[in-house]
């Protein structure tokens, strides 16, 4: 039944599509300097430079988590998005995503012919998920990628990233205002955690972030960096990230054994661990070197739960803020 | 002092040397660490009971060591007993298939059985262990030709890898911690590595050094031993099964870690040990240097993360055994099989026919599916399948699974004539091998290099692995045998830099694993033009070839007779098969099996003429890898598999078939 009423949106789009193509060569001339106004096209800047676009997007496949996040923080539910199952196990946000968005398989080898389907009017990836089905994918529908990961030498931080690539997003979409409010929303968040950490009497105001898990019976701890983006976040409520691996992390975070957290032990140790790894039940539990860590003997080891994702956009931020102040709240 | 008494003597006092170095390396890898500390704070630390720095040394660098001990020794010591039963200078746990299959079995644990790995970690890499045993037992005769053994052995591991990585693929949240231990780590928690395994291999190691004297006889021959009384049956089999539990309760610690038990017993033999006894021992000692040594290596390296130790071996060994393959080769020379194969009774003609009905069927089939549905009659004949969608997405994709398939086809065929080796295979000559470490090299070194680059890096890693495996054979003239086993080696090596490559990928590691599994996914219509020029450039020729090859594939002496230019033919005809495997595999990455099996079904349709044989199985190769293709989209759509892990899947029990028909 369903496969039906999609085959009849799916033409009914391709109507829509075939009006919206007729438009865009007179749209394309117009380009007003502002970039967005009512009447004439809106200019989205992403790696590849400058885009025109004639209309919002109205929709939009997103193939890495932190899109689909981003749409759904500015009230757009995505039409595809990759790898369905997962998102729901890593991302905890406070927008749903709708039962009925297509998954369009993994994010890693997203299915082009679902894709094609959707009759999708934009596409947004990230530079190292999609770079060689790129030119598949704008066959199929303009594309925006972004690079969540900007190497040192682009003078932008992980941190200033997410909001340039969200405030983009936002023009795409034409909710310009709705971006601007969660990201107001997001400094409140920031102003009432940085009040709470400070009315609470902690130790230490130090903390090391790390997204964990066990590699064959061996742990191992991404440990955030403090070039990494979910470091940045944690620092404007007030609390100081107390790792440093020495050197920019592309990824931000280094990913290193149990010895190296000898050097934050007088921190608080605040871990991303999904619940079915067994990480500290077998893993750590007769760890001579673990169980030796002050943070471990003056009970400051912190669970935020496995489906706080720190690599995403603004609504994850929110869950990060939340969790942490909630867990150090104890 | 007599005779013996010297060599005891000697015996001895390298022991003593041996341990040593295992001393002073031990003592090496103690001092490495993420936290900080030099050898004096850590002796010091020690003595005055620094609380902080006995639960560094003790409860987690200690471990590493002791483990590093016992997995070291215990892969040399099997190595050391397998080398004795197959008669073979090349065999090890490694190139046998043992820790392959005992990897794959963990990670097919990890996927379907969640829970029992952690219960059960012995048990389930033993199992994959004796079943890689097993099938190379079975596989590769009674005789234990080295040879055949070598080569049976890698096609084993070939197979478990493929299905390995498709797994790892599919199901990558499941296995994400199973990726840096799949190229064997000693990473420790705790002593529970340590305390799990040294029953196992103390047991084992014992029981060999009790049956030395028995491993001795077996060296005699095995009539002269049965003369001396001795069970050859039974020495043989406590043989295989110690040596299996050895490598299993390794894998299960450190993952599979490979050429240890190549070198260690070499080692021992270039010093001039004699009997077993002494060589166990010897080859414990040395197997435990050279593995705490490497991963010293590894840390010293980049310190602060994890190469895998499996990985450095691998690069170590690499060399040492395209050394050992040079000697061996040179000795089994003159040792060719003939290629054999059926003629049917249907004419040519009629089967082209038939063939060419079944691939249009299969193409259409893949054709009309795509987006979640197959295409009904009716939207078929009314031209769905020329709509833009199916245009720009799936007829790319068929047609390169069809050339990519009737190309590796072609390169086997061309492999097998001129190797006059029915195992001939692009896989197998370090083609692929080659051709992923270029394709890897430019994704994972070079990562702002656009995604054009990876085949040519492809291409290029491919030629410069036929040209290494050429030159190394140069002396031997190119003999067949020695041109397999050099292929060999550099595969081991190949796959060990992929390892490395794999494992510093991180986060991309996902494109990486699927270009390795070889994939005809995202391929467009600028591959299908490359392909298909390659395909119509290099047909011909190879037709042109096919007398010449047809007179080679009876035996050298017969060609010299001739009047061929022996040389020539062989080296142009290598050139021709390189080209088709390297254009394969820069489009659609490591597909293996292809190359093994349509020739081999072609031969037993059409006989052994190459011109009969030549487009059957380019006919056979290209309906392959189209089912392949569309299984891989149809069964978990919107999920893709990769068809190379099908072909795989589909190819492998009628690889095994042949095998044993051998």
């Amino acid at each position: 039944m369903k496969k039906r009423h999609l085959f009849v949106a799916a033409s009914a789009f391709m109507l829509l599509a075939a009006c919206n193509s007729s438009n865009d060569g007179n749209g394309q001339e117009n380009t007003s300097e502002d970039g967005n106004s009512d009447t004439g096209s809106i200019t989205v800047t992403d790696i590849q430079g400058e885009q025109t676009f004639t209309e919002p997007a109205k929709r939009v496949v997103a193939l890495d988590w932190t899109y689909v996040e981003n749409l759904l923080a500015l009230g757009v539910q995505p039409v595809g998005v990759a790898d369905v199952e997962n998102y729901h196990k890593w991302v905890d946000i406070r927008e749903e995503l709708s039962d009925d968005v297509v998954d369009v398989g993994l994010r890693t080898e997203p299915n082009l012919e679902a894709i094609a389907q959707l009759e999708p009017d934009l596409i947004i990836s990230a530079n190292y998920r999609s770079e060689n089905i790129e030119q598949e994918l704008k066959d199929i529908a303009p594309m925006l990628i972004f690079d969540p990961y900007p190497e040192e030498s682009k003078g932008i931080t992980h941190y200033e990233e997410m909001e340039t690539t969200f405030r983009e997003m936002a023009k795409v979409l034409d909710k310009e205002a709705e971006g601007e409010a969660i990201l107001a929303e997001l400094d409140e968040k920031y102003e009432e955690g940085k009040e709470k950490i400070e009315s609470m009497d902690l130790e230490t105001r130090d903390f090391v972030l790390t997204m964990a898990y066990t590699d064959n019976q061996a742990p191992v701890f991404r440990l955030f960096n403090p070039n990494g983006m979910a470091p940045a976040i944690l620092e404007k409520i007030g609390l100081n990230n107390a790792y440093d691996s020495g050197s920019f992390e592309l990824y931000g975070y280094a990913t290193t054994g149990v010895e190296e957290l000898l050097s934050v032990e007088d921190a608080n140790f605040l871990h991303i661990v999904q619940d079915d790894d067994g990480l500290f039940e077998e893993g750590l539990a007769n760890n001579a070197v673990w169980n030796d860590l002050n943070f471990v003997k003056e009970g400051r080891v912190y669970a935020l739960g496995g489906d706080t994702w720190p690599y995403g956009g603004p609504l994850s931020a929110m869950t990060l803020i939340d969790r942490t102040v909630e867990a150090l709240d104890q | 002092m007599n005779e013996q008494g010297k060599s005891v003597f000697y015996s001895f006092f390298l022991l003593i040397v041996g341990l040593s170095l295992l001393l002073v390396i031990s003592g090496l890898h103690l001092t490495q660490g993420q936290a900080q500390f030099t050898l004096k704070e850590l002796v010091l630390g020690l003595w005055e009971g620094d609380g902080r720095i006995q639960s560094v040394v003790l409860g987690v660098r200690m471990p590493r060591v002791a483990v590093g001990l016992l997995a070291g020794g215990a892969l040399a010591m099997a190595g050391l007993v397998l080398q004795t039963l197959t008669k073979n200078p090349l065999a090890s746990a490694g190139t046998l298939g043992i820790n392959a299959g005992a990897y794959f079995m963990v990670v097919a644990a990890a996927v379907f059985l969640p829970g029992i790995n952690s219960s059960y970690p012995f048990i389930v890499s033993f199992l994959g262990s004796a079943l890689a045993a097993l099938l190379v037992f079975s596989l590769a005769g009674r005789a234990m030709d080295p040879v055949r053994v070598a080569l049976t052995g890698m096609i084993v591991s070939l197979l478990f890898a493929a299905v390995t990585s498709g797994l790892q693929l599919m199901f990558e949240q499941e296995t994400n911690g199973l990726f840096l231990w799949g190229a064997g780590t000693l990473i420790q928690n705790d002593w529970s590595g340590f305390r799990f395994a040294l029953p196992f291999i103390v047991c084992a190691g014992l029981l060999l050094l009790l049956l030395g004297k028995q491993f001795d006889l077996l060296l005699l021959g095995e009539e002269a031993a049965a003369g001396l009384g001795a069970s050859i049956q039974r020495i043989k089999a406590a043989g295989w099964l110690l040596a299996i539990v050895l490598a299993a309760a390794t894998v299960s610690v450190a993952g599979p870690i490979g050429f240890i038990g190549l070198m260690a017993p070499h080692i021992v033999r270039m010093l001039g040990i004699r009997g077993h006894r002494q060589q166990l021992i010897h080859a414990f000692v040395w197997g435990a240097f050279l593995l705490i040594a490497a991963d010293v290596l590894a840390r010293f390296i980049q310190p602060g993360s994890e190469i895998p130790v499996g990985a450095i071996t691998a690069l170590i060994g690499g060399p040492w055994l395209m050394y050992l393959a040079y000697r061996t080769g040179k000795r089994y020379k003159g040792q060719n099989q003939t290629l054999r194969g059926n003629r049917s009774k249907l004419s040519f003609p009629w089967l082209i026919t038939s063939m060419v009905a079944v691939l249009l069927v299969v193409a259409i089939g893949a054709l009309a599916f795509g987006g979640g549905s197959f295409y009904g009659f009716s939207e078929i004949v009314s031209g769905a399948l020329f709509d833009t969608v199916t245009v720009q997405f799936r007829w790319p994709r068929v047609l390169v699974a069809f050339l990519v398939g009737a190309l590796l086809a072609l390169c086997g065929v061309l492999l097998q004539s001129v190797l006059r080796n029915p195992l001939g295979d692009p896989s197998i000559l370090g083609i692929t091998s080659g051709g992923g470490v270029g394709a890897l090299s430019v994704i994972v070194l070079f990562p702002s290099l656009s995604f054009a680059w990876v085949p040519v890096g492809a291409a290029t890693g491919a030629g410069l692995a036929i040209v290494v495996i050429l030159l190394a054979t140069k002396r031997s003239n190119w003999e067949p045998i020695s041109l397999a086993l050099m292929g060999v080696a550099v595969s081991a090596m190949g796959s060990g830099i992929i390892q490395i490559l794999t494992v510093k990928a991180g986060v991309g590691v996902a494109p990486v694993l699927l270009w390795l599994a070889g994939s005809t996914y995202g391929m467009n219509w600028q591959d299908v033009w490359f392909l298909a020029f390659v395909l119509i450039a290099l047909v011909p020729i190879s037709y042109s070839f096919s007398r010449q090859l047809d007179v080679l594939a009876l035996n050298q002496e017969v060609s010299v007779t001739l009047g061929l230019r022996i040389q020539l033919v062989r080296a142009l005809v290598l050139l021709l098969a390189v080209g088709a495997g390297a254009a394969a595999v820069a489009v659609a990455g490591a597909i293996s099996f292809i190359g093994l099996l349509a020739p081999h079904a072609a031969r037993g349709i059409v006989g052994v003429k190459t011109r009969f044989v030549v487009p059957v199985s380019m006919l056979l190769g290209g309906i392959l890898l189209v089912t392949a293709d569309l299984l891989g989209r149809f069964v978990l759509y919107p999920k893709d598999i990769p068809s190379g892990l099908l072909v795989a899947i589909i190819g492998a029990p009628y690889l095994l078939y042949i095998m044993k028909k051998l």
